[in-house]
């Protein structure tokens, strides 16, 4: 492919060619030249002795540095002229655009004298006075055209180089993103409007998939042919569209073709040359450019017509890239906030419905959308849908689900993306697969208009049912989670009404051991969740356990294998590796738990080894030794003192955090007094020197955590401290004291 | 690309507004202010919402009312 320096050349030789003039694009040092095409005697005999003139060309250069706009200069000799144009990309100097030499009326007589006669002409020799001898003198009008002419040449030289351009910062890109459509236009306005050769020209674009419209025309009878619209295939301008060559239709008139011309009230065409635009496969548009029948003169090819190609095509493919980037980067941003809601919102129905919705928002021409979710049992879906009735929604269901289920029960993993796919009746529709991690949740399908468009618009449609894959997989945990909760509370529920209540007590009590030891082990937040429905449900039948639901398998192979080690301590045949950290915990949990001492403290653990000896787990082993641990340390903090008089009234034991557990706490009570701290407060502050996060407090208390805020707030202001570790330090100084 | 491409990521942000908004009912005008977009390019969106069914409108002309239309919903098809 030709590089855009090329171009420039060619645009040169081009122009020189038409105009009769050399034309020279100087770099901007002004030392050497980025392309030059001369055309005239002068001209030559100045470059084939370059090194004798450059100095020069340097003053001449330098005088005309700084010109902002185009200007026919004198050059050396008065009446010598050139037009002169500066070349500028980002306001700074790219270089400059001669064009001549000129002579005006009478000019020629005068120049020649000077350069034969003036001993301080520059350029005196015979062979460049013979070379003025050639030159034609001007008129005025004629000068001033070439000028606006050459100042055109000139803003097309600068787009073509600001387009050359490489390493550009992407955030010049993206500024220049914004006006890249304009100077796509722009290039073509100037090649439109410099080429004489048709009646009417303009450019047809890509407006719709297969439509084209006029978006551009110039001639007498341009505005005939304001939005004209047409087909692929349809008469001479969509037959050109199908044409990835250069096409020319000789004497058309009468030719049924040109009929989208007449119905506009143009005179009977001619000739026709059609330059279709593309890119990779696609077609952009088509250029065009039309001769009225029983035109005189100028018939022919347009001297233009060798690079108009090159140059829109590298034109317009700079252009959708740029133009591509900014809209995919637009609509990118917009999906990603439509992700940001569908991961906010509280509603799954509204995650269904948003996803739907905008599904539509990214096809070109939407005409309906289906969303498909599965049931977790199978067999069932739930569906929402825009545009279809009933019973094609349905329909189209029942096959989607139908083809994806083959597909799972061939034990395909299910990726993200989209596949364009047939409805039963016919329609195109791109298909997104809603999965993840492999697993199929449902599917979205959303009508288009043809393969183009499912192409163009793939990528947007697949990131939306990524990021709803994501969270539709998210809420349905939740909800499993939920109802598994949900039913350990019925079933711990019922065990307490038909079983023995100890064992109830039991579980309860070795829960709240684990509770304290599992974060303190690091245990991941799953596992420890396991662990603890596990534990409540130690002391269940297998068979009683089934309404769990997923969940079940984990925790009744847990209690299988607590089981197995219950049995294995017991005949003395346990073996450190061989049991699950779930089940150790679960076991020595549940005989601490059953412990008489443990019953009364849960803070404490019997001192005497003896007690549990040998017959102790790894596991069992680190919980008591970290609850012994943890003993210590409130005791430390806490010293308590069941004698001291002043230890508060026997109602305070009553609620949760006033009992035994927290009320012996001579520190706590004596600050509570001091400072009036309200009961509540007291018991707030009592969990507080306890490590309890808010939220703690707020579930041991039975408020909300807001509430437990507020009464943070009101015990800092009460005591004058600003954090939780001087609230301890408070209560283990005034324990002490 | 055309017009319809250029609006979709407006088109976006209107079902996005009405997704947060499920009973707001809103002029073009009011929309446009909400969305700090132009009513120019905004009527041509919730037309097009309009007829795809996400937005009913309700009356004629400027002073026409849009609001949400929930989309169609079956639960529980049998798909045997």
């Amino acid at each position: 492919m030709e590089t855009m320096e090329d171009i420039v050349r060619e645009v040169l030789d081009v122009y020189a060619d038409s105009a009769g003039l050399s034309v020279i694009l100087f770099e901007p040092s002004g030392e050497g030249y980025l392309g030059i095409a001369i055309r005239d005697p002068f001209t030559r005999a100045i470059f084939e002795r370059f090194e004798q003139y450059s100095p020069t060309w340097r003053d001449a250069f330098a005088a005309a540095s700084g010109l902002r706009a185009t200007t026919v200069c004198d050059f050396w000799i008065p009446g010598l002229k050139f037009i002169v144009s500066p070349i500028r990309l980002d306001g700074q100097p790219a270089g400059q655009l001669y064009a001549g030499p000129l002579l005006d009326v009478g000019g020629a007589e005068r120049v020649y004298r000077q350069l034969v006669v003036s001993a301080d002409s520059p350029v005196r020799s015979s062979e460049t006075a013979s070379a003025v001898r050639a030159l034609r003198e001007l008129p005025q009008d004629e000068i001033d055209g070439l000028r606006d002419s050459i100042d055109r040449l000139a803003r097309i030289v600068c787009l073509l180089l600001d387009g050359r351009e490489e390493g550009r910062t992407e955030s010049a890109v993206a500024a220049e993103s914004a006006t890249t459509m304009t100077t796509v236009e722009a290039v073509l306005d100037q090649y439109l409007q410099m080429d004489s050769a048709f009646d009417l020209s303009g450019f047809a674009a890509l407006t719709a998939p297969g439509v084209y419209s006029v978006i551009r025309s110039y001639g007498r009878d341009a505005h005939k042919l304001t939005n004209i619209a047409f087909k692929e295939g349809e008469g001479f301008l969509g037959q050109a569209v199908l044409s990835s060559t250069q096409l020319r239709w000789r004497e058309v008139v009468g030719d049924s073709r040109s009929a989208q011309f007449a119905e506009q009230g143009l005179p009977p065409i001619g000739e026709i040359v059609c330059y279709p635009v593309r890119f990779g496969n696609e077609t952009l548009g088509v250029a065009f450019g039309l001769r009225y029948a029983g035109r005189t003169g100028g018939s022919g090819p347009s001297p233009w017509e060798s690079l108009f190609y090159p140059v829109i095509h590298a034109a317009l493919c700079a252009s959708i890239l740029n133009g591509r980037l900014r809209k995919q980067v637009q609509r990118l941003q917009a999906v990603t906030e439509v992700g940001r809601f569908l991961v906010e919102a509280d509603d799954p129905q509204r995650v269904l419905f948003t996803l739907v919705d905008a599904s539509l928002s990214l096809v070109w021409t939407p005409t309906f959308s289906l969303l498909v979710l599965f049931g977790e049992s199978g067999g069932k879906a739930q569906l929402v849908s825009r545009g279809l009735d009933a019973a094609h929604a349905q329909r189209y269901a029942k096959e989607v689900a139908s083809r994806l289920r083959a597909a799972e029960g061939a034990q395909r993993s299910f990726r993200e993306g989209a596949a364009i796919r047939s409805t039963p009746w016919g329609d195109t529709a791109l298909e997104c697969v809603l999965a993840f991690n492999g697993v199929l949740v449902g599917a979205l399908s959303v009508a288009v208009g043809g393969e183009l468009e499912a192409g163009e618009c793939e990528s947007y449609v697949a990131a939306l049912t990524m990021i709803g894959s994501a969270v539709i997989h998210a809420s349905r945990q939740r909800s499993e989670q939920s109802g598994q909760t949900s039913e350990i509370v019925r079933l711990l529920h019922r065990m307490t009404r038909w079983r023995d209540e100890t064992l109830y007590e039991r579980a309860v009590k070795a829960g709240e051991l684990l509770q304290r030891f599992l974060p303190a082990e690091d245990v991941a937040p799953r596992e420890a969740s396991l662990i603890l429905h596990a534990c409540m449900l130690a002391a269940m039948e297998p068979e009683e356990l089934c309404p769990i639901g997923s969940h079940y398998a984990e925790i009744a192979a847990m209690l299988e294998e607590r089981r197995e080690l219950e049995r294995a301590i017991s005949s003395g045949s346990y073996r450190t590796d061989a049991y699950s950290r779930g089940a150790e915990l679960i076991e020595a949990a549940l005989r601490m738990a059953d412990d008489a001492e443990m019953s009364v403290d849960h803070a404490g653990v019997p001192v005497d080894e003896d007690v549990v000896g040998r017959e102790e787990t790894f596991y069992g082993r680190k919980l008591r030794s970290y609850l012994q641990k943890s003993r210590v340390v409130m005791e430390e903090f806490l010293l308590t003192d069941e004698a001291d008089p002043q230890a508060g009234d026997t109602s305070e034991r009553d609620g949760p955090g006033g009992g035994s557990d927290y009320t012996d706490q001579r520190g706590i009570d004596r600050l509570a007094r001091e400072a009036g701290l309200s009961k509540r407060e007291r018991e707030v502050l009592a969990l507080v020197v306890r490590a309890y996060s808010n939220k703690d407090i707020a579930s041991t208390l039975y408020i909300s955590e807001h509430t437990v805020k507020n009464h943070m707030t009101n015990i800092f202001a009460k005591l004058g401290i600003s954090d939780r570790a001087q609230a301890m330090a408070l209560v283990f100084s005034k324990s002490v004291e | 690309m055309n017009e319809t491409q250029d609006d979709m990521s407006l088109q976006l942000e209107c079902t996005l507004f009405f997704e947060r908004n499920p009973y707001a009912l809103e002029t073009v005008r009011g929309l446009a202010k909400k969305l700090g977009r132009s009513e120019l390019a905004l009527e041509a969106v919730v037309e097009r919402m309009s007829r795809l069914l996400i937005l009913e409108r309700i009356g004629e002309g400027e002073r026409a009312i849009y609001t949400y239309h929930a989309p169609a919903v079956r639960q529980e098809l049998d798909l045997s």
